[in-house]
C-alpha cells in the first residue's frame, strides 16, 4: 500500500494506518459476486452530437425552453391536489398482534400504508416499515418468520439483523431471488412478493438461538444500502398455564 | 467464474469500458482486482471490520449500477474510491448498536519499555482516531495511506482544496497531540507550518 507522500507526516502515524487489515474478508467478495447481477445498471445520459453543432443562441434558446418546461412540470406535478387524491385506499400491515406472544415494535414510525400516500421530499431519508413476526415456537427457541412490510421500493439486496440485546445473533445478506446467504454458515429461506412483503423463515433454521431463555427480546433490522427500511421487536412471553 | 479466464491479462480502461456496457465477467474481475483496497480504505475510516466489509461492497454493488453513468473511465479507481468514502459515511451515520473498546492491560510480563510505548502509542492513536469525524479520517486515509495529493483528493471527496487541507491539519495536529501528550508539548499551527 501506498506510503505517507508527505515528508512532515509522523512515522508512527504512518506505521499505525500502515499494519492496518488489506486484505478484505472472503465473504465481502463472494456477496458482490453473487448479488452484483440480479441490480440494474442505470442508463448513460448521453450528450447528443448535433447538441455540439449548434449556434449558441439555438443552444441558448433550447435551454431557455427546457428551463421553462421543467417549471411548468415541477407546478403542475407538485403544486396542490384534490383532497381525495392524497388519502388513498389503504394497504392491510400484516400483523399477528392479537397473539400474546408477539408484540410489534414500539418505536415503529408511522406505517407502510400512511407514508406511501404523500411523496417525501428529496434527500430525505426513506420511511421506516414495520417488520412483524409469525407465530413463534412453543419454547422461545426459535425465532419465528419474519414479516417486513417496507415503504420504499427494495432493491435485489438487503441486509437483515438481529439483535439480542446488544449481542448481535444474525446478520443476514438476503437477495430477493429465493434464498438468503446467513452469513453465519446457513441458508435462510425468503420469499419477497409482488407487493414487497418480504418472508424469512427464520423459525426453520434450528440452532441459530439455541442458548436463548424464555422473555428474552429481539431487536429485528432490515436495511438497504445502509438505509434502515424496517424494524420490530419481537418478545416471546410464554402463555399462562 | 470460468468466464473470468482470458479477462485477467486485459487492461483497466477496457475492464471498464466493458462492464460499464454491461459486461458481469469484466465487472467481476474489476471487483476482484478493486476489492481488497476499498476494503483497506474503509477499515481505516470506519475502525470496525463488520462495518468496513459493508461499505466495501455497498460501494462496489453501487458501482455497478451507476458504471454507465461514469464519464471518465480512465478515473474509475478515484471514482470508486469516492463510492467507498460515502458508503463509509452511510455506514457511521448510522446507530452504533455495539463498539468494541480494546483497552491496555497491565500484565505480569511487562514489556520492553520501546514496546511498552508502541503498545500505549497504538492506543492513544486508536482513542484519537475515533475523536475524529468521518469526513476528517477520509482525508487522512487518502492522503498518508492512499497517497492521493489534496488537490485530487479534494475532487474525490467533491470538497475545495482549502478544505480537504484544513481537514487534515487538523486531524493530523489531533493524532500528533494524542503521540506526543504525555511527552511533548501539543503541536500548534505556527510549529506545523514551520
Amino acid at each position: 500500500m501506498t506510503r505517507s507522500i508527505d515528508p512532515l507526516f509522523d512515522p508512527r502515524l504512518a506505521d499505525w494506518l500502515e499494519e492496518d487489515e488489506s486484505t478484505a474478508p472472503e465473504q465481502a467478495l463472494e456477496i458482490v459476486l453473487t448479488s452484483f447481477p440480479s441490480i440494474k445498471q442505470r442508463r448513460a445520459v448521453r450528450v447528443p452530437s448535433w447538441t455540439t453543432s449548434m449556434s449558441s443562441t439555438l443552444r441558448l434558446g433550447l435551454a431557455a425552453a427546457v428551463v421553462v418546461a421543467a417549471t411548468l412540470g415541477g407546478i403542475y406535478f407538485l403544486g396542490p391536489r384534490p383532497s381525495s387524491s392524497v388519502a388513498g385506499p389503504e394497504t392491510p400491515t400484516p400483523s399477528v398482534a392479537d397473539s400474546p406472544m408477539v408484540s410489534k415494535s414500539p418505536q415503529a414510525e408511522p406505517s407502510a400504508s400512511a407514508e406511501m400516500t404523500a411523496a417525501p421530499p428529496a434527500g430525505t431519508p426513506p420511511p421506516v416499515g414495520e417488520i412483524t413476526f409469525g407465530l413463534p415456537y412453543h419454547d422461545c427457541g426459535h425465532l419465528p418468520s419474519i414479516e417486513a412490510q417496507v415503504a420504499v421500493e427494495l432493491g435485489p439486496i438487503f441486509r437483515l439483523k438481529v439483535f439480542d440485546g446488544e449481542r448481535l445473533v444474525a446478520d443476514a445478506y438476503v437477495t430477493r431471488v429465493g434464498v438468503a446467504d446467513g452469513g453465519l454458515g446457513y441458508d435462510v429461506p425468503v420469499d419477497v412478493d409482488r407487493d414487497g412483503l418480504i418472508t424469512v423463515q427464520f423459525g426453520v433454521v434450528r440452532g441459530v438461538f439455541p442458548q436463548r431463555a424464555e422473555d428474552t427480546r429481539l431487536d429485528v433490522e432490515l436495511s438497504q444500502l445502509g438505509q434502515l427500511v424496517a424494524r420490530g421487536v419481537y418478545e416471546c412471553v410464554p402463555l399462562s398455564p | 467464474m470460468d468466464q473470468l479466464r482470458g479477462l485477467e491479462g486485459m487492461n483497466q480502461l477496457d475492464l471498464v469500458d466493458r462492464a460499464a456496457h454491461g459486461d458481469r465477467a469484466a465487472f467481476a474481475e474489476l471487483a476482484t482486482q478493486h476489492i481488497d483496497r476499498c476494503f483497506a480504505l474503509a477499515v481505516r475510516i470506519l475502525r470496525d471490520r463488520d462495518r468496513a466489509q459493508d461499505a466495501t461492497q455497498q460501494a462496489l454493488l453501487g458501482a455497478w449500477r451507476d458504471l454507465p453513468t461514469l464519464r471518465e473511465p480512465e478515473r474509475f479507481d478515484a471514482w470508486l474510491h469516492r463510492l467507498v468514502v460515502h458508503a463509509c459515511y452511510t455506514e457511521a451515520r448510522g446507530t452504533r448498536r455495539w463498539n468494541a473498546r480494546v483497552r491496555l492491560l497491565p500484565t505480569s510480563n511487562a514489556p520492553e519499555p520501546d514496546v511498552a510505548h508502541a503498545v500505549v502509542d497504538r492506543a492513544g492513536l486508536e482513542d484519537a482516531f475515533a475523536q475524529l469525524t468521518p469526513e476528517q479520517r477520509a482525508v487522512v486515509v487518502l492522503h498518508h495511506h492512499h497517497g492521493y495529493p489534496l488537490t485530487e483528493l479534494a475532487g474525490i471527496l467533491g470538497i475545495p482544496v482549502g478544505t480537504a487541507r484544513s481537514r487534515l491539519f487538523y486531524a493530523v495536529r489531533q493524532l500528533r497531540t494524542a503521540l506526543d501528550g504525555d511527552r511533548e508539548p501539543a503541536v500548534t499551527p505556527g510549529e506545523r507550518s514551520a
